[in-house]
């Protein structure tokens, strides 16, 4: 899997609803535009919580050690209205992400895309998704 | 009283000063009286409407305890002042309470101290209650519950483990009984390290004494924690007041402006 | 609890009417609403306007909807045009400049997901800055630019003091959040609950005097009275610490504020506020929005913000002996 941002047609690219800036923090301030990482890995945990959720990724580099990405999505709320439930993002699911890295360098990233390997949605922009995915 | 509808004033800054006069209102606001007889409002429900508080000792320890230097002595508001823990929840309890300077988060961090800690955290509330929705409003934190007189618990699976729960009313002929449940599991219910899991289940009944004193009554029900359900009583208090209300104790603010003040840190 | 006697109030409320003959409007009243729907009445005699809404409007709407004349792009650091620009697949979906041609869509976190109850009211909706009409405020030329000189220090933050005091997670004031929000009315008040920051806006309608001077909060002190289908909000005792967006970044503890709230259709109210800062603009100025009532089913949740932030740790990192 290279570190191409992957765009996919449409129902299978995954968009989060929230609105960055819309309240509590510049994406500029703390994120870097220029920076667009993809990897390709394993859920470890998802933080259901206010102001962002939070997907963690265990990502193994080319050097065989495994880095535990940490990647911020929007609020919850939204999303738990919109129909979504947390059991269809179980740990150990495979996915692929892409987002902008942290200015602070760390292994953390504003998630913008998250895909399943059978190419179903996880958040969508508008419609609800029934549970489990399907 | 009745009201015959809107009327227009002027802003007469001359004859009545700065705040233009309210055709809905009663005078303006003095000391509340206690009546013996509740009022009810106008859908029969007894009137939960003011500022309240607790006056006890239970935000820093639920239990009996004596006093420390800056910690006042109280009885404690466990019913049998008995908390019956699993064995293994009583030995976290006794961690938690050894960690209790840096593992109390609402201590540490001004985090939200749930249900029913936030209750007699030493603050007051406000009660506004209407015929669609009662909320719970308190001057810690700006802590808020809409108390939902409709609908169920939201599915788990799908909504947020939440520090104040979900709360659902219903009445009880004059009692005011409040279900709560999504909760997650960083809460503790005093500064002495009690706690609980995910799974807590709340139970809050408000029934009013009189006017200007209400009946707190609290049942826990956690079975990852507890060996069987416990309770918690407790007076409320009207304040009294002129002018009674709530202000603003934004700790976290606070706590920012302290721990980040020499921010940004050399690395 | 108990009810004063009225007998008083009614003595120079008659007094009033007769020694007052014209009312006095606040300058630049909003348009009259536009339809003739008649609202229910709580049992003190409100117009009922209770229910869960979305806000649209007030700031965050596409540029042309606020300052004209405002920093932008390199002039702010905090700027996320760049970001908003990016093709859909290279961001977030939800952009906050998406068109007006229909219906204007509340904002704010979970706006986008509030199941609106009916229509907007018929256009044209006041939405963004509506006085001055050429967008460019009336600032004092000082005070602007001290606050653009204060944008360049934002990003990276040279102190505490120069990050967005939503970014930490303290109380938005009135500007800052579209919603959900709760409308309840026990008697004699009109209660503002927010899901964001899970706060009360309580504004007294029992004619209590504002609170003095020595007591500076974040949602400031309001009290209000309707006038008809309008309820007028006047609030202040702010603190130093709100803002109205990214690019006004502070405004000044002299804030005072007019809110009228016009009710539109039993869907929808129509929004002003007017922005009196003496220390920092020459006038005031307004901005509008639409409040759009949500379904009945739809509740507020809990939005608990300090809880979850990792803002300030990941801007300057865990401080030292911590």
């Amino acid at each position: 899997m290279s570190n191409r941002l992957r765009l996919a047609v449409s129902g299978v690219i995954l968009l989060l609803t929230a609105i960055p800036g819309a309240a509590h923090h510049s994406f500029a301030a703390e994120f870097d535009i220029g920076k667009l990482v993809s990897v390709h890995g394993t859920v470890t945990k998802v933080d259901w919580v206010n102001p962002h959720s939070w997907i963690y990724v265990d990502v193994k580099g080319a050097d065989g050690n495994v880095t535990n990405w940490h990647f911020e999505l929007g609020s919850p709320n939204a999303l738990f209205r919109l129909g979504w439930k947390k059991d269809a993002i179980p740990q150990g699911l495979e996915v692929d992400i892409s987002g902008y890295r942290s200015k602070s360098g760390e292994p953390i990233a504003n998630a913008v895309s998250v895909t399943l390997p059978n190419g179903k949605e996880l958040f969508t922009g508008g419609s609800a998704p029934t549970s489990n995915g399907k | 009283m009745k009201r015959s509808g809107p009327v227009r004033f002027a802003v007469a800054v001359i004859v009545l000063g700065s705040a233009p006069l309210m055709v809905l209102a009663q005078a303006p606001v003095a000391a509340k009286t206690s009546s013996a007889a509740a009022r009810k409002l106008a859908d029969g429900r007894p009137d939960l409407n003011g500022i309240w508080e607790a006056v006890n000792t239970a935000a820093w320890d639920i239990q009996d305890h004596g006093g420390q230097l800056g910690i006042p002595p109280g009885l404690g508001v466990v019913e049998g002042n008995e908390i019956p823990y699993q064995p293994w929840a009583l030995a976290k309890k006794q961690e938690n309470f050894a960690n209790r300077k840096t593992a109390d988060l609402t201590e540490t961090n001004c985090y939200l101290p749930g249900v029913p800690r936030i209750t007699y955290m030493p603050y007051p509330f406000q009660i506004a209650q209407s015929s669609k929705a009662i909320a719970f409003s308190y001057e810690f934190a700006h802590a808020l519950r809409v108390i939902h007189m409709e609908g169920e618990h939201p599915d788990p699976n799908g909504f947020l483990d939440t520090w104040m729960g979900d709360s659902r009313g219903r009445w009880e002929g004059d009692t005011l009984v409040v279900d709560l449940r999504n909760f997650n599991d960083q809460t503790w219910f005093d500064k002495a390290g009690n706690f609980h899991s995910d799974a807590l289940h709340v139970v809050e009944r408000y029934s009013l004494a009189d006017a200007a004193h209400m009946n707190y009554e609290v049942t826990i029900d956690d079975p990852k924690v507890f060996t069987k359900e416990w309770k918690m009583s407790m007076p409320l208090y009207l304040r009294m007041d002129n002018n009674a209300r709530l202000l603003e104790y934004e700790c976290v603010f606070y706590k920012q402006e302290e721990k980040y003040k020499n921010a940004p840190f050399k690395k | 609890m108990s009810r004063q006697p009225l007998r008083a109030i009614k003595v120079v409320a008659a007094v009033t009417i007769v020694l007052v003959t014209a009312f006095v409007p606040v300058a630049g009243q909003a348009p009259a609403a536009k339809s003739q729907w008649t609202p229910a009445r709580t049992p003190d005699g409100q117009p009922d306007i209770q229910g869960a809404y979305a806000r649209a409007g007030i700031y965050g709407l596409a540029p042309q909807q606020m300052e004209s004349n405002g920093p932008h792009g390199a002039e702010n650091p905090l700027d996320d045009t760049a970001y908003s620009r990016l093709p859909d697949g290279q961001r977030k979906r939800g952009r906050s400049d998406e068109s007006l041609a229909d219906s204007p869509q509340p904002q704010g976190e979970g706006g986008r997901a509030v199941p609106l109850a009916g229509p907007a009211p018929p256009g044209p909706w006041r939405l963004g800055l509506v006085d001055p009409p050429d967008k460019v405020l009336p600032w004092k030329p000082e005070e602007d630019k001290k606050r653009r000189e204060f944008l360049m220090h934002t990003n990276p933050a040279a102190s505490l003091r120069y990050v967005e005091f939503d970014a930490r997670c303290a109380l938005p004031g009135l500007f800052l959040n579209g919603g959900p929000f709760q409308f309840i009315q026990p008697e004699n008040k009109v209660l503002i609950l927010s899901e964001y920051q899970h706060y009360t806006r309580t504004i007294h309608l029992d004619g209590r005097p504002h609170l003095g001077s020595g007591i500076r909060l974040f949602m400031g002190d309001s009290i209000g009275h309707w006038e008809g289908n309008t309820l007028i909000v006047d609030t202040t005792n702010f603190n130093e610490f709100t803002s109205f967006t990214r690019e006004i970044p502070y405004l000044s503890d002299a804030l005072h504020t007019i809110e009228r709230f016009t009710i539109a259709d039993q869907n929808n109210i129509e929004y002003e506020v007017t922005v009196d800062d003496p220390k920092l603009f020459t006038k005031p100025w307004k901005t509008a929005g639409l409040y759009r009532k949500a379904k009945p089913e739809y509740e507020i949740t809990e939005y608990a913000c300090a809880e979850g932030s990792q803002t300030l740790l990941n801007m300057f990192g865990t401080p030292p002996g911590q």
